[in-house]
């Protein structure tokens, strides 16, 4: 499994940058979102941590249908599972290469874009905070909505339909814990209800991921 | 009784005779709940007139979850003993569930304008619903767009099982946030000072008739499944070769 992990994270290294589109399509997101809204500096403080929740959700729902679309596809998933390994297994490397790659260079890119957005310190901080303790559940139901729809490639507004039911929990979570944190700090009870959204979802997006990969293998 | 409808067989010679019964039972309870519902009973104490409207609202909302529970349970099935019979079932249970949810949250929005004063509030209890009309959409996109269709059974009973956390979050919504939507008050449908005894017979009347209709739309769903799968085996001609003497 831990060469799995670093299988992915090596091929994102050596794919010539390709892995750092979702970080750009973040950063181009909230762009649109600033300039639709007036760019006004005022209303920033208000708004900016929703622009940059949606902008994660984004760059994250597109990039669901790569988890297993490209492994699928040339035979590497066959072989893998051939090999002995538990498709659960596969699955959680999938789910642990996702947080790093998709989710991880976000928060290089949030202290940046947090000044552009002329936030406060503690937001961007509780902003942070928010996305590490979603990220879990962001990659559970995106590595199941892939392993659901991995034999129909790249781009289907599908995908996006299927995992979003469940991350509309997620994304209310998150926000209420911005807003909380800047009051009660990481104790604020969004805070463990994220957690607990977290922990929900592998709990039941691993298992049903890897049951959708043997069926879609078989 | 379930293993015995488990043969597509004996279940057209059940639905041949169930599918009539559960027509004709919604039909007559239909009528009879709206005349009970419309005329019979008397205003509501707090509402007026407008709580008529919960005589179409609750049913439909109560179908809907039922309609997904229903599909999950049949996704299990499908999903542990592969019973084809169990894939048409949970098909079938989408397309109604989505009508009923649509229904409940275009008639609850008809009912929060007078007694709200708003069509829509962002809410536990409505958005969870919205996010159940969300599941039933991609549930039967899964089905459409998936060619294989052993595959799209498969596929598609995993992701009902999952979309299954969101009935419990709906059924509790209104206990966990504070919420413009009041909770069940009607929970032992016995008389009570706001409730005759007309206005529960008109809204049991009424949840008979969604039941049966949700059961005759979902027993003909079946029975379309299943003679498109006999068609399906009967048109495709097997080669044939006719030799004639020269």
């Amino acid at each position: 499994m831990g060469a799995l992990i670093k299988r992915d994270i090596m091929l994102a290294w050596r794919s010539g940058g390709a892995w750092l589109l979702g970080v750009i399509f973040f950063a181009l997101f909230i762009t649109f979102c600033v300039i639709a809204a007036g760019g006004d500096r005022g209303q920033l403080d208000a708004f900016g941590p929703a622009y940059i929740w949606l902008a994660l959700l984004f760059a994250t729902l597109l990039s669901f249908g790569d988890i297993f679309s490209g492994d699928l596809n040339d035979g590497t998933l066959e072989q893998l599972l051939l090999s002995g390994l538990s498709p659960l297994a596969v699955t959680a490397a999938k789910w642990v290469a996702f947080i790093v790659l998709t989710i991880g260079p976000v928060f290089i890119l949030l202290p940046v874009i947090g000044v552009m957005l002329s936030l406060s310190v503690p937001r961007i901080a509780g902003l942070a905070l928010s996305v590490a303790f979603a990220a879990p559940a962001l990659a559970a139901y995106g590595v199941m909505a892939g392993a659901l729809m991995a034999r129909r490639g790249k781009g289907s507004f599908l995908i996006i339909l299927i995992s979003a039911p469940f991350l509309i929990p997620v994304l209310i979570f998150g926000l209420a814990a911005v807003d909380s944190y800047t009051r009660f700090g990481i104790s604020a009870y969004e805070f463990r209800a994220l957690g607990g959204l977290s922990l929900m979802a592998m709990a039941v997006g691993l298992p049903a991921a890897s049951a959708a990969l043997t069926a879609n293998i078989e | 009784m379930i293993s015995y409808l488990a043969n597509p067989v004996r279940f057209e010679r059940f639905a041949k005779y169930a599918s009539p019964v559960f027509g004709s039972l919604a039909i007559i309870t239909l009528l009879a709940g709206l005349y009970y519902a419309l005329i019979k009973s008397p205003p509501e104490k707090y509402q007026g007139e407008a709580a008529r409207i919960m005589y179409v609202h609750v049913p439909a909302a109560w179908c809907a979850m039922m309609a997904y529970t229903s599909l999950a349970a049949a996704s299990l099935v499908s999903f542990v003993w592969r019973h084809p019979l169990a894939d048409s079932a949970a098909k079938s249970f989408a397309l109604p569930g989505a009508a009923f949810t649509f229904l409940a949250l275009a008639t609850g929005s008809l009912w929060g304008k007078p007694i709200w004063n708003t069509w829509w509030e962002w809410d536990g209890r409505m958005t969870s619903v919205l996010v159940l009309l969300f599941i039933y959409l991609a549930y039967m996109a899964l089905w459409a767009v998936i060619e294989d269709k052993k595959r799209a059974a498969r596929l598609a009973s995993i992701f009902a099982m999952v979309g299954f956390i969101n009935i419990p979050i709906i059924k509790y919504s209104v206990e966990w946030w504070n919420s413009l939507h009041q909770p069940a008050s009607i929970s032992k449908l016995a008389p009570s000072s706001i409730y005759s005894s007309e206005m529960i017979a008109a809204l049991l009347l009424m949840m008979l008739a969604y039941t049966c209709l949700f059961g005759w739309l979902s027993i003909n769903g079946i029975r379309r499944d299943i003679a498109k799968a006999k068609t399906a085996r009967s048109t495709s001609p097997a080669a044939t070769a006719t030799i004639t003497e020269l």
